[in-house]
């Protein structure tokens, strides 16, 4: 990393969007990614179907804080990119998964993990006094995320409800205890000055996930936390923090001899842990890209040629970790498609989640599309309630060799992220988040009831492009459309397919069709039913 | 790059921007410290003024020695108002760096400033209390064949040692004497509207 590092010469200027993702919209698959979450979101709260993880305690990096984060980034990424005019989609999906990320089911592990352990820390002599609230201290793993979520939903939708005092509260009232609740009470600007303490007493290597360990993963969400605040509140955080964390690490070195990221930094013991595994590389490259696109682009060819299998008909999946260290060790350079592949070996974890996030935001299209097409092929997509997502499965591979391991993170959020996000997603949502101009323009902002929008785009010809379908094949669905910061006194049309329908020299009932205005806001009441193109036109 | 005080905080309300301790996180308190002429001091002994500290180590080659300038510069700028203000600097090296010492170190060039440091453990308690970072590293080429990286902002603390604000290291010696120019100028329009309402 000290060669990477001081040898770059970091741009500040971002590439520009170049091309317009939003005028294409959803295609049926990226929908139903967006439907499975939506139904995930809208599960009682308790119910965690769909998203059981085999650790029964929330330890595993597949618990439900890091799909219900990733769920979030995916909905931020597929509104910031590709649905910027449909708010309403996003919105209410969002709010739902923070309100589970504040459920005990989610961060009560902490009472346990904050007494640390003799892997995190082998030279512990005894447990530590635990204690319960989850974002004093340490547990960057969730708080980072808690971080990120909040401050990526205040740029998205223009609202500081997560920065209202006590907004973020974390409630404890085990029943038999009887002795009241416990709240911990933040919000995004509290928690965010609390990670930045903790950034500034580590000499800016970063928060602890479980005590005594760094990941370097882990202290990136908070990156992304510190650029969201900075552009809501107008500090110039950011800025010192990826500044700093640099210059820490580049003085540490964050890459291991093979040239891949470390895993995680002990700091009592002051020496690295690697896992050899892709995560190390592909969780860790597609969240720091954002602010430091330079290092991770740098490094992607020579770390991703370690881990894909390639077979010749384009589809991608990962060699085992144990072939990797073969090939390392044998000295093999060059494609490493060729190389058999160690059945024996057990997955456990989101890898291959990891390494679609990675492709998709280092836009990687072969990769990417190799990977989606494995999963499609071998990982059993499937269809429920109109969402789509790849089930759980603990079987690393088919009697053919070919992986199906799934887990409930790469299954409910990571392939949708992959799929939803486009090439540099991140990296575009962190340098240029909307500004307040964007939130002046027109949008859907309700539906009644809630429909699939496979487009929804405002452009500069003063035309607001909706694609609407009703989530029930050939069946007429009688909606409710609200229409928010409607340019006042301007004239208007409305169109559907094509089709000259009203316009604001006639506001009135026409068929099926019922339009109303009030002030900023117009409301149509119409039938939809298949893939309906609406188009409203000021003059 | 002042992260607490009105401009940073833009959709702070007047009434936040003049307390005490805008971060959400309690930062700085009591200590109890040596100064460069051997006496105990603690917070209070510079109660009235603004207090500017800088922790650092006098073996530190770049850092210290750019915030030390830095500071110098913008008492400068701020010229009889520097009078308001009490600058420390306080040692994260207290091995090495004893009173004496600190008073050679910052005598001439850095004379407006005053050095702090003390034992261990005191040094200990106010770097925890200010969050500060600061860890030896074994470095042949450094004198002693250490050094103490450390962290690198500036702290503001108001008249009665209560945290007000801090900055980094990337701030100018023009930037940190406007900015410490405003603070002044607030607490000048706080004692008005006190006077006012009485």
């Amino acid at each position: 990393m000290k060669r990477a590092m001081t040898t770059l010469h970091f741009t500040s200027q971002p590439t520009s969007v170049v091309i317009d993702y939003a005028a294409a919209g959803l295609d049926d698959t990226q929908i139903a990614h967006l439907r499975h979450i939506e139904n995930l979101a809208n599960q009682l709260d308790g119910d965690w179907s769909r998203m059981g993880t085999a650790d029964p305690g929330q330890e595993w990096l597949d618990a439900y804080r890091y799909q219900l984060a990733k769920a979030a980034y995916s909905l931020g990424l597929a509104h910031f990119h590709r649905l910027p005019a449909a708010p309403c989609v996003f919105k209410p999906i969002y709010e739902s998964i923070m309100r589970k990320m504040l459920r005990r089911d989610v961060w009560g592990y902490w009472k346990d993990t904050s007494q640390s352990g003799k892997f995190i820390n082998p030279d512990l002599q005894e447990l530590r006094t635990p204690w319960i609230d989850p974002v004093v201290k340490e547990n960057i793993m969730y708080s980072g995320h808690l971080h990120a979520m909040a401050g990526m939903y205040a740029v998205l939708f223009d609202d500081d409800r997560y920065a209202q005092p006590g907004a973020l509260t974390f409630t404890h009232a085990p029943i038999f205890w009887d002795l009241g609740p416990q709240k911990f009470e933040y919000d995004f600007r509290k928690l965010n000055d609390v990670i930045y303490w903790q950034m500034v007493e580590s000499g800016w290597l970063g928060v602890p996930c479980e005590p005594n360990c760094v990941f370097l993963i882990c202290n990136q969400f908070p990156m992304l936390g510190f650029r969201f605040h900075d552009h809501r509140y107008g500090t110039s955080i950011s800025s010192e923090a990826t500044a700093a964390y640099r210059d820490a690490w580049e003085r540490k070195g964050m890459l291991d001899k093979q040239g891949h990221f470390h895993y995680f930094w002990r700091i009592q013991q002051d020496n690295f842990f690697s896992n050899g595994r892709v995560s190390s590389d592909a969780w860790l490259g597609a969240v720091m890209h954002a602010w430091n696109p330079e290092v991770v682009r740098e490094l992607y060819p020579q770390q991703a040629k370690e881990w894909f299998k390639h077979t010749p008909d384009g589809l991608v999946s990962l060699l085992a970790p144990t072939v990797v260290q073969a090939i390392r060790a044998a000295g093999t350079v060059g494609d490493a498609s060729c190389m058999m592949q160690d059945l024996t070996y057990k997955w456990t974890a989101p890898e291959f989640g990891y390494a679609a996030i990675w492709a998709s935001e280092l836009g990687d299209q072969k990769v990417l599309d190799g990977l989606l097409a494995h999963a499609d092929l071998y990982m059993e997509p499937t269809y429920e309630r109109g969402g789509l997502y790849y089930p759980r499965n603990d079987r690393s591979w088919d009697a053919e060799g070919n992986m199906t391991y799934m887990d409930p993170l790469t299954g409910n959020a990571l392939i949708a992220y992959a799929r939803l996000n486009v090439p540099n997603g991140l990296m575009h949502l962190y340098n240029q988040p909307w500004e307040q101009s964007h939130f002046l323009k027109p949008a859907l902002i309700d539906m009644n009831p809630r429909l699939d929008v496979m487009r929804a785009v405002y452009q500069d010809s003063e035309e607001l492009l909706l694609t609407l379908r009703g989530r029930k094949a050939a069946e007429l669905v009688d909606t409710t459309l609200t229409i928010g910061n409607v340019p006042p006194n301007r004239k208007w049309s409305l169109s559907r397919d094509g089709v000259l329908l009203a316009h604001s020299g006639d506001v009135a009932r026409i068929n099926t069709l019922h339009v109303e205005q009030r002030k900023n806001i117009l409301v149509f009441k119409c039938q939809i039913s298949e893939a309906t193109d609406l188009s409203i036109r000021w003059e | 790059m002042n992260h607490n005080n009105k401009q940073s905080y833009c959709s702070c309300t007047n009434e936040e921007t003049v307390t005490n301790s805008p971060s959400r996180v309690a930062i700085g308190g009591d200590f109890a410290l040596v100064d460069q002429d051997g006496r105990a001091v603690n917070r209070q002994t510079y109660q009235g003024k603004f207090i500017l500290i800088f922790f650092g180590f006098t073996h530190c080659r770049v850092v210290c020695p750019r915030a030390l300038q830095r500071i110098t510069k913008a008492l400068d700028f701020l010229g009889v108002k520097a009078q308001r203000i009490a600058a420390l600097y306080i040692s994260v090296d207290p091995k090495r760096d004893t009173p004496r010492v600190m008073k050679e170190f910052l005598h001439g060039e850095y004379s407006g400033i005053t050095g702090l440091t003390g034992t261990g453990t005191q040094i200990d308690e106010v770097k925890a209390k200010f969050r500060v970072f600061a860890k030896q590293a074994d470095d042949p080429d450094a004198t002693g064949g250490y050094v103490v990286p450390h962290t690198a902002l500036t702290y503001l603390l108001d008249q009665r040692g209560d945290y007000l604000a801090h900055f980094s290291d990337a701030i100018s010696a023009a930037e940190l004497a406007a900015q410490l120019e405003e603070h002044l100028a607030m607490s000048g329009r706080q004692r008005g509207e006190k006077h006012m309402e009485i």
